[in-house]
């Protein structure tokens, strides 16, 4: 059986590679997307799992990525982890998103996030 | 002709001769309105002597009565000129301005229709002769008619209205007024006194009228004081009592720049440099004159702040100028009021700095989370093993950068709290919850970090608390801690005692006893202000921003809790703070 998917959208490029890496170590497959376009098409290409998303990206927000996976049915399934650094944005979320993390956000708890939000 | 006669027509033509330079001097060297009054005046003078002198050396009765009758053109005129060169000098201008100064020609206009026409009705001279007095042949009315009497009557109205007003202009006047103020009284006085003995016929060369040359005399000493003391160009522009009620600082100044006025608030607000600096140049009569900008020393009208280093010290004003113009539409002079508006100019700075830190707080607690993601992120991966096994070595190394990127979290986190708190955006989240779970909590978490340090730490609940409570347990859980923590951080033996009690019906306490260093009497009152750190252990860095008590006054703020403090250096401090047990918080929120 193949690993649950999940997107991380950050455009930090360290802090990509770390929440990818705590992602994997909960057992996803993961996928690095830089910028809110590319998200978008990624989006349309393959329905992923997970989505961690920062809401301050070039190209199209967080908030509207957001807005078009809770808005399109075959993102039913998909669970989303904001993971941003403005924390006032990120409390308005927090109806919106599976989950909301303020940074800093460390290894270890992206991973037991992560891990809460895989696919039974 | 006889000597006598010769001499005193001569000296009468002379006068008309002055009064007429007079008239053209004055005419050629101000624009004041008061200049339209003077002009009738000594053109008036002028025409009453030179025809005051043919009078007297006209030979016939016949000559003599046409020559009287041309000395009512100019006679008829002076009370009006007086009058009205009064009220100007005293900057009366509604007799200059209005269409009711051409009422006080009537009377003079039928004086002298009266004149010219007595021949048919006498009702100007009733009866009339040649006197002789020495070599003189002079016109003399032995009875005067009633048109005489009411234009007589008419006139001393006026010279006296008008002497009045001259008077009444100067009493509150500077030096150079003063200097002025005894011309004029010399200038008022001799017109007078010729008529007084004239009329008392007290007068040297009986029957003679010296009033015309009183008069020129008195207009002449008016050119003196124009020329000399600038009468005319000085005129007191503004009413007197007005300026000096002003609280602010006023300045006038002719069209020249030079001070015309000023009030008590100018002087005392100004080191203005000389005794009397009236009749000055304005930039050597006041310091600041220089300080401002050439546009602004030029500006006919103006209305602007300003900043002037004053001793030192900044100083902001209002500047107020405003032209001041004649009747005649001209500019004569400028109006200067600055009002001190410092106070005001530093209560609005602090203000926008308080806000300019509230958001600088807020955007460096921002942009901070993202480099700290990246540090506590590989710090933990590297301790994880994702890069390897570390030594002992390497894994203490790792576990300090962990711990700094943790307590510059914290920081972190107190500066966002405190700009919202500030900004008024921060909210309580009020729910239910177990005050037992909360202590636990605290408990667990300070008691290891208290025997790290040797310290006991015990927690005593009262049995009568409730067991849940209604607020943000987040919140109280933070004021909390804060206060548990900051005593562990000043304690260095003893022990830490919670105590969780009933103070009265409504209201619970919550105290942190410590017996750590303690906090000095004067440092008590500012530890809850942000930014303040009692600093009392000079041997140990402490860390923090200080901002860790003034965030735990300002939510117990929000959750309508007080908070005080008892503290001796030495032998430790005792935290207490006072809540609601069934709170309004909402309320508030």
């Amino acid at each position: 059986m193949s690993l649950p998917l999940a997107y991380i959208v950050e455009d930090d490029e360290i802090i990509a590679t770390i929440f990818s890496t705590a992602v994997k170590e909960a057992s996803f497959e993961t996928v690095i997307i830089r910028d809110g376009i590319e998200a978008m098409q990624k989006l349309e290409a393959q329905i992923p799992d997970l989505v961690v998303l920062d809401l301050h990206l070039p190209g199209i927000s967080g908030i509207n990525i957001l807005r078009f996976i809770r808005n399109d049915p075959r993102f039913e399934k998909t669970r989303v982890l904001i993971a941003s650094a403005d924390a006032t944005q990120g409390e308005f979320m927090r109806l919106n998103a599976d989950r909301v993390l303020i940074k800093p956000i460390g290894f270890h708890k992206m991973r037991d996030v992560a891990s809460e939000l895989k696919p039974q | 002709m006889n000597v006598q006669t010769v001499l005193v027509t001569l000296i009468f033509f002379i006068t008309a001769v002055v009064g007429g330079c007079l008239a053209y001097w004055v005419y050629r060297k101000s624009q004041d309105a008061s200049v339209t009054p003077f002009l009738i005046l000594t053109i008036a003078l002028s025409e009453w002597s030179f025809t005051y002198g043919m009078e007297i050396a006209a030979r016939t009765l016949a000559e003599k009565v046409f020559w009287a009758q041309f000395q009512y053109l100019g006679i008829s005129l002076i009370p009006v000129g007086w009058f009205l060169f009064a009220q100007a000098y005293s900057g009366n201008e509604k007799w200059s301005n209005s269409a009711r100064a051409y009422f006080l020609y009537i009377i003079p206009v039928f004086t002298i229709l009266a004149a010219f026409t007595n021949r048919w009705h006498g009702l100007f001279w009733a009866e009339y002769e040649i006197v002789y007095s020495g070599q003189l042949s002079v016109f003399h009315s032995i009875h005067y008619g009633p048109v005489w009497w009411i234009f007589f009557i008419y006139s001393y109205i006026l010279l006296l209205w008008g002497s009045l007003v001259m008077l009444w202009a100067h009493r509150t006047r500077g030096k150079v007024y003063r200097h002025q103020f005894i011309l004029i009284l010399i200038a008022l006085v001799l017109p007078w006194g010729s008529n007084a003995l004239f009329l008392a016929h007290l007068s040297p060369i009986q029957y003679l009228d010296y009033s015309p040359l009183a008069f020129t005399i008195s207009a002449a000493i008016f050119g003196w004081g124009m020329f000399r003391l600038r009468i005319f160009d000085l005129m007191p522009i503004t009413g007197q009592p007005v300026l000096h009620q002003l609280a602010a600082a006023a300045v006038v100044l002719d069209i020249k720049n030079r001070v015309v006025e000023f009030n008590s608030a100018a002087k005392r607000l100004f080191s203005i440099r000389t005794e009397d600096p009236i009749g000055m140049p304005v930039e050597k009569a006041l310091d600041w004159w220089s300080k401002l900008e050439p546009a602004q020393r030029s500006a006919i009208e103006a209305n602007q702040d300003i900043m002037l280093y004053i001793d030192g010290m900044r100083n902001y004003f209002s500047l107020q100028i405003t032209p001041i113009w004649n009747s005649r539409s001209k500019l004569t002079g400028r109006f200067i009021i600055l009002r001190d508006i410092t106070g005001d100019k530093l209560a609005g700075e602090a203000m926008a700095l308080a806000q300019v830190k509230t958001e600088f707080l807020a955007k460096v607690s921002h942009e901070l989370r993202s480099p700290l993601t990246s540090i506590l992120g590989l710090a933990e991966m590297l301790d994880y093993g994702v890069y390897g096994a570390l030594t002992e070595d390497q894994r203490g190394a790792v576990k300090m950068v962990y711990e700094s990127a943790q307590h510059m979290t914290r920081i972190v986190n107190d500066l966002l709290q405190q700009s919202r708190l500030e900004r008024g955006t921060f909210r309580l989240d009020v729910t239910e919850f177990s005050l037992s779970d909360l202590l636990d909590r605290l408990s667990n978490r300070e008691k290891a970090s208290a025997n790290l340090k040797g310290l006991d730490f015990t927690v005593e609940l009262a049995p009568e608390m409730p067991k849940t409570l209604r607020g943000d347990p987040l919140r109280l859980y933070q004021v909390f801690s804060n206060l548990t923590d900051n005593a562990i951080k000043y304690t260095h033996k003893g022990k830490i005692t919670v105590r969780v009690y009933i103070v009265d019906p409504a209201h619970f306490a919550f105290e942190v006893q410590d017996t750590g260093v303690g906090i000095p009497n004067e440092l008590q009152r500012v530890v809850f202000n942000p930014f303040q750190q009692a600093g009392v252990v000079p041997n140990q860095k402490e860390n923090g921003f200080g901002l860790g008590l003034s965030i735990v006054k300002q939510l117990l703020s929000l959750m309508n809790g007080e908070i005080s403090l008892a503290s001796e250096v030495g032998v430790g401090s005792t935290f207490t703070v006072i809540l609601p047990i069934d709170p309004a918080w909402e309320q508030k929120t």
